[in-house]
């Protein structure tokens, strides 16, 4: 406090800091996801953490090479367009067009376009020509074929300046020229000459190409860009300029392949020779990562996803936002919401770091809930192996314990194996066995969608059907899809899952090696009516072998021992993290700031240990519908404010908190008496009892309220009218006080705009509040 | 610049080249005008090359009358400096170089060291200085040997009687009115004002008397207006083309090497012919439909030469065979390019190419007949590039063997090769669902006005049936029967209007309350109509699709974005033709929620 005295003393300050409220309640030491303290190891946060950051990198790394080997083939493409963009004209044209390779990829696909530099870098140096300059030194400046220049649209607001970023983007390049020349800024060429790139490049001594990348190509002002092109494309061939546009907007119709068409007349276009390239489909990319990262069979996650967030993902992507960016957040949140439960430290029960940490007496209370939970759980060995009652009070050592939680994790790892590689099967027979139908299904529901319904085990109809699909499949697709099988199988990277499905493919083979060649059997197209009956009888047998594998495979995950320390399950996605609505939650917390309190108050509850905490919260009192007096000066002026019409007089409101602040003061004053007589009459009544009789929402604001009062004994009913002149005063500043802080909140939070029109009066913000 | 310009003048244009000449080189006036709105690219190259031509002329003829010249675009030179600088380093034949710090042509010998950039006093001097240059020329010869581009100075000699002419020519000359519109007045009266022999030439597509400055300021020039061109001429500059196209050899992968051999040029003439019978409804301009003959001529021939190979092969088989006397006239029937009959047999056993008969060239012409008007189609509105055109628009193998029926579809004019996308393609209909009504929002609250709002998603609380507008019984029509105003034109017709965010939204609502709502998953907590929705709209992503659909221009941001605290407005960026693709994809019925409906 006594600093803000000081502060408020001080006249060079401009800006003082009062925290609301009174600090004498001091914050509790708040440790991360309190509710699950009492089963955590002390120090368990950190080392989760550390686990977090190694499951991540491999689910990230995983992702990151998805990615770039979506986005090599077009980043290929626009290197290839641009090193050919000089080379391989085609003849016969009326004047030479200036090479434009425009790349349509989303805003932030920042991987493409790092990709396409790192490409370009990568292009051999032109090896300087000993011929052509006697004089070339061994050591000359490196010479690469394409010299880039990145330019943004804040370089670029008028002609002037683009074309100066243009050319001294290239002409200052660091170690190009071995030496840059002074120019005299007066009587040589002006910086955004195109004359000056063209002395430069004679300069050079060799002919690499200059590229110019515009970035976010869409802000740039149309005019100044046509103008630009116009100017480059004077100058061409003879300075090998290509515009690499890096767009943000898909084309909108085939009239209008890319933006460029839309916002540029057509004789800029026909000096332009325009190639679009455009990045796959963000929605098909975000389908890409999530079947190549979790449902791979080569690639073993060290996080499955669960239904639930499967389904969030899917709803989000298609719903707002199918960005790669977004998809890696919510999947780094997805993990970083995995690993706040203890548990998940047993993530690798093998490795040296856990066990050696799980021995420490300090783990005890760990290790005895994870015996419990072990002793319980039917899949597990253990509870096979001991038959104990699970009351029973003998502590299994660390390692048995840790033994068991491997076992788990085996039989878990097995068993999302076998889903994942169902999976695959799964999608090579409906290719196959679909065809077209599933080609036609897919454009509808997305692959994604299917996923969740894998998780929940409840495919059973669609596998069935697959197997009744597949008996009748004819001699041709028979031995097209056994053959795709064996492919699949023998394209296995991962050795264990060879090994675990050995038998998957012995029996495929063996299909295989029954079935009569197709052109054997020269079967008629006519219908699989006509098959032969060697045909038939092996069609059903592999339509019950794979209606037996995909259902033994396709289990439900969460039925495993331990299943909630590698498998996310039904745990929903935080949605609110990543897609909040700031406003209404700010609304509904002025409106209702009793609420928001008590989810306060519950949290801090959940901090303090069991034994210390105190029965204070009565539910009825929370249940009641607090008087306006009750509430926060805040809440009060808000709540003014959303009756008033689109301008607010501040007179008017100020005299209407008045008025709700004499009424909290009445009553204050006679609760304040009522106390005092209570407490006089009954001394024996427990101080927790007078304690809650205030409400826990009220009390915060009338604790607030009350501090700042000097002494609310000396109020009265009686009283009331008769304050002295002096009092008043103290109470009409006070007053004003709290109305100018309240008001100095709302316009802080941003729900009032100041007027310059009208005097005393401000306008609203927000017009549809809910109540 | 243009690559196929030769020295000779374009056939129509020979009267206004002798016209320029015969003025440039008597008594020419100090400003001309050359109008040409149909072809000015065209008409700039020509006038380029006269000009040039007459500089070289007079340097190696020996006349007494010299030129110097420069011309510039007024695109280029933007600002009053380039321009100095441009007009300067031209006339003077400077170029500057690197090692030297691009220094500017800054005055001879003596005098050298001068900045001309500065201002108009200055670009006069300058102008002076390079006749003093050009006078004592030849005095400079012996000093200036080593700078680089002073060519000019050893063809003059010391003649007295020499005089010496300045040509200023400008192209695009219209956009001196915006880009230098204090520079206009006193290009126009150069000559007055430098008292030097300095002829300032524009080329435009605009009038003069558009661009012409106000109060009669500039001098009223010698107008040349250049005809269009006629379909005869048109044919031949095309035509021509084709042999400089023949005599440079040139080996792109796009085209077979022997497309442009001489042989064809006939072929090429009459190719050329049904392309300008076909496209010149659409294009006059001889540069659109050279590119559109560009992009198809590789294809049209390729048959032919294909042919032509497979014969050779065939022969050189037989040969090899000896059975080469033998070769009867039977399989020699069955070629498709059967050739005409005597002199035929040399060029068989040279392997030459030779022109197909008459009967192939119809046949080839009457296949590609369709892909010309596709070609006009893509090629024109630049939808695609001539080399990629080319390439997707080969023709099938043997083409010229195949009979009628097989001709692939493509062939006959269909646009197919540019619809086909992969269903991963980028579109915009693969865009998230919230950002497609937030197009189709953006879009009705663009088109419909404000005060139509209430009467069109006004829901009232009691009823919650849809208050639509009966068809044909508006008030506003009876408004507009008795009113006798002005037709009113529907505002889809006059383009978006501006509105602010929280309209959008409130229209946002709306529509997601009505079409999206059931396809939401399912949330416990709202249980009051229309609560889900309005969290909904509350929502981050909302606002971030907005400002992503803003950054693709598909909306446009009206306010400036530099204001934080002021509601930010914002245009529909998208036609009507896909926000009703967009709407019928989320199930909307967008006439019926258009004020204005179509």
């Amino acid at each position: 406090m006594s600093s803000i005295d000081r502060d408020l003393e001080d006249p060079s300050k401009t800006c003082i800091y009062i925290p609301p409220g009174t600090s004498d309640e001091v914050a509790p030491d708040v440790s991360p996801y309190p509710s699950y303290q009492w089963r955590d190891l002390p120090g368990g946060y950190e080392l989760r953490m550390q686990m977090y950051k190694l499951s991540w990198m491999k689910c990230l790394g995983r992702v990151k090479s998805i990615v770039r080997s979506l986005h090599s083939s077009v980043a290929a493409k626009v290197v290839h367009e641009v090193t050919h963009a000089y080379t391989d004209i085609l003849p016969g044209l009326p004047y030479p067009e200036l090479p434009v390779v425009a790349i349509s990829a989303e805003g932030g696909s920042s991987s493409l376009y790092s990709l396409i530099r790192q490409q370009f870098d990568q292009l051999p140096p032109v090896v300087s020509d000993a011929n052509q300059r006697e004089n070339a030194i061994p050591d000359e400046p490196p010479r690469p074929p394409v010299i880039l220049n990145h330019l943004y649209p804040a370089d670029c607001l008028t002609l002037t300046a683009m074309m100066k970023a243009i050319v001294t983007g290239f002409v200052d390049q660091d170690g190009i020229l071995e030496a840059s020349i002074k120019r005299k800024p007066t009587t040589s060429l002006a910086s955004y000459d195109i004359n000056l790139l063209a002395a430069w490049y004679s300069a050079l001594g060799y002919i690499p190409s200059l590229v110019v990348f515009l970035h976010d190509f869409e802000q740039f002002d149309p005019v100044v860009i046509q103008d630009v092109l116009y100017i480059c494309s004077l100058s061409i061939p003879h300075l090998p300029l290509v515009f690499v546009l890096a767009l943000s907007s898909p084309p909108t119709s085939p009239a209008k392949p890319s933006y460029l068409h839309v916002a540029y007349p057509r004789d800029t276009l026909a000096l332009l020779r325009v190639s679009v390239l455009s990045a796959p489909a963000e929605a098909a990319v975000v389908e890409e990562i999530i079947n190549k990262t979790f449902f791979d069979p080569d690639f073993e996650p060290d996080v499955v996803l669960g239904p639930a967030v499967l389904d969030f993902i899917t709803d989000f992507s298609s719903r707002h936002c199918a960005s790669i960016d977004a998809l890696i957040t919510m999947l780094q949140l997805i993990h970083l919401k995995h690993f706040t439960d203890p548990i998940t430290l047993l993530m690798h029960p093998e490795s040296h770091a856990t066990r050696s940490r799980l021995r420490n007496s300090d783990a005890r209370p760990f290790l005895d809930v994870l015996q419990a939970r072990l002793l319980n759980s039917p899949g597990s060995k253990l509870a096979k192996e001991n038959p104990l009652d699970s009351d029973s009070e003998e502590r299994l050592s660390a390692d048995v314990l840790l033994d068991a939680v491997s076992d788990a994790n085996k039989a878990f790892r097995k068993k999302a194996r076998g889903i994942r590689v169902a999976l695959g099967i799964m999608r090579i027979v409906k290719d196959v066995v679909l065809g077209g139908k599933a080609d036609q299904g897919r454009q509808g529901t997305g692959d994604l969608e299917m996923l969740p319904a894998v998780l929940r085990g409840r495919l059973n109809r669609d596998v069935r059907y697959l197997g009744m699909a597949a008996k009748k499949l004819s001699a041709q697709k028979l031995h097209e899809l056994l053959s795709a099988l064996h492919a699949f199988f023998h394209n296995l990277e991962s050795a264990v899952v060879r090994r675990e499905e050995e038998h998957a493919r012995v029996k495929i083979v063996s299909l295989m090696a029954q079935l009569p060649e197709p052109d054997e059997v020269g079967e008629p197209p006519s219908g699989p009516a006509e098959r032969p009956p060697a045909v038939v009888q092996l069609a059903a047998d592999f339509g019950e072998w794979l209606t037996d594998f995909l259902e033994e495979h396709f289990v439900r995950l969460d039925e495993c021992a331990l299943w909630d320390v590698w498998y996310t399950g039904g745990t929903p996605f935080p949605s609110e993290l990543i897609n909040p609505a700031p406003r209404p939650t700010a609304v509904a917390a002025l409106l209702h700031p009793d609420d928001v309190v008590h989810a306060h108050a519950e949290l801090l509850k959940a901090l303090r240990p069991p034994s210390d905490r105190t029965p204070e919260l009565e539910p009825d009192d929370d249940e009641r519908e607090l008087e306006l007096w009750e509430l926060p000066d805040t809440t009060i002026l808000f709540r003014r404010f959303v009756e008033a019409g689109r301008m607010v007089n501040v007179y008017d409101w100020f005299e209407s908190f008045k008025v709700v602040l004499e009424d909290q003061q009445r009553h204050l004053c006679r609760r304040a008496r009522q106390r005092e007589k209570e407490a006089q009459k009954s001394q024996d009544s427990s101080p927790i009892k007078a304690r809650s009789r205030k409400g826990k929402g009220k009390r915060r604001a009338v604790e607030m309220d009350v501090d700042e009062e000097e002494d609310p004994e000396m109020y009265d009913d009686e009283e009331d009218e008769e304050l002295d002149e002096d009092e008043m005063e103290q109470w009409s500043v006070e007053v004003q006080a709290r109305f100018m802080r309240a008001l100095h909140e709302l316009d802080f939070a941003g729900f009032i705009k100041h007027t310059g029109r009208k005097a005393d009066h401000v306008i609203r913000t927000i017009y549809d509040v809910p109540d | 610049m243009d690559s196929t310009t030769t020295d000779m003048t374009p056939v129509g244009y020979e009267a206004c080249t002798s016209l320029l000449t015969t003025l440039l080189t008597s008594y020419p006036p100090p400003f001309m005008f050359v109008y040409d709105p149909e072809t000015p690219r065209l008409t700039s190259s020509v006038v380029r090359t006269l000009v040039q031509d007459l500089k070289t002329r007079s340097k190696t003829a020996g006349s007494p009358l010299k030129f110097a010249s420069a011309v510039v675009n007024a695109v280029a030179c933007f600002t009053r400096r380039l321009f100095y600088d441009t007009v300067l380093n031209a006339l003077a034949e400077w170029r500057p170089s690197w090692e030297d710090g691009c220094g500017n042509w800054s005055g001879s010998g003596s005098m050298s060291g001068q900045r001309f950039n500065e201002n108009f006093d200055a670009f006069v001097h300058g102008l002076q200085a390079i006749r003093t240059l050009l006078e004592h020329g030849s005095d400079d010869l012996t000093t200036k040997t080593s700078a680089k581009g002073k060519g000019k100075a050893k063809a003059t000699s010391n003649n007295e009687n020499e005089t010496h002419r300045l040509i200023i020519v400008i192209e695009r000359a219209e956009r001196l009115k915006d880009s230098l519109p204090d520079l206009l007045v006193p290009l126009t009266r150069l000559a007055e004002l430098s008292q030097l022999d300095v002829i300032t030439i524009f080329v435009s597509d605009v009038r003069w008397a558009d661009m012409r400055p106000s109060l009669g300021a500039s001098p009223d020039p010698y107008y040349i207006d250049i005809p269009a061109l006629s379909k005869q001429n048109t044919i031949e500059i095309m035509t021509t083309a084709f042999d400089t196209m023949a005599s440079c050899s040139s080996s792109s992968k796009l085209v077979d090497a022997e497309a442009y051999s001489p042989v064809l040029r006939s072929l090429y003439d009459q190719f050329i012919t049904t392309l300008y019978s076909i496209c010149s409804p659409f294009v006059h301009d001889v540069y659109e439909l050279m590119y559109i003959a560009a992009a198809r001529w590789p294809g049209f021939i390729l048959p032919v030469l294909e042919a032509h190979r497979a014969y050779i092969e065939e022969l050189d088989r037989l040969r090899a065979d000896g059975r080469s006397h033998e070769f009867d006239s039977d399989h020699r029937a069955t070629e498709v390019s059967a050739h005409s009959d005597d002199e035929m047999r040399d060029h068989d056993i040279a392997g030459i190419l030779y022109l197909p008969t008459e009967d192939t060239r119809i046949r080839l012409v009457r296949l590609f007949t369709p892909s010309f008007t596709s070609a006009l189609e893509g090629l024109y509105p630049r939808l695609t590039h001539a080399a990629d055109w080319a390439r997707e628009h080969i023709p099938p193998a043997n083409l010229l063997t195949l009979p009628y029926t097989q001709i692939p579809a493509h062939m006959s004019g269909a646009l197919g090769a540019q619809t086909t996308g992969g269903a991963h393609r980028r579109d915009i209909h693969a865009f998230p669902r919230t950002s497609q009504f937030i197009l189709v929002a953006a879009f009705l609250a663009s088109t419909n006005s404000p005060k139509s709002d209430m009467r069109m998603f006004g829901r009232g609380t009691d009823e919650r049936a849809k208050r639509r507008r009966r068809k044909g019984g508006s008030p506003r029509k009876a408004r507009e029967g008795t009113g006798g105003g002005g037709i009113k034109i529907p505002q889809r017709l006059l383009g978006p209007t501006p509105f602010p965010v929280d309209r959008l939204l409130a229209i946002l609502g709306v529509l997601l309350e009505e079409y999206d709502a059931e396809t939401r998953p399912q949330v416990p907590q709202f249980a009051i109509p229309g609560e889900y929705t309005d969290m909904e709209i509350a929502r981050v992503s909302i606002h971030a699709a907005i400002m992503e659909l803003a950054s693709m221009r598909l909306l446009i941001r009206v306010s400036s974005a530099d204001r934080v605290d002021a509601t930010p407005t914002f245009k529909c960026g998208i036609s009507y033709d896909i926000a009703l693709q967009l709407a019928r994809e989320i199930g909307i019925v967008l006439n019926d929620l258009l004020w204005d409906s179509v």
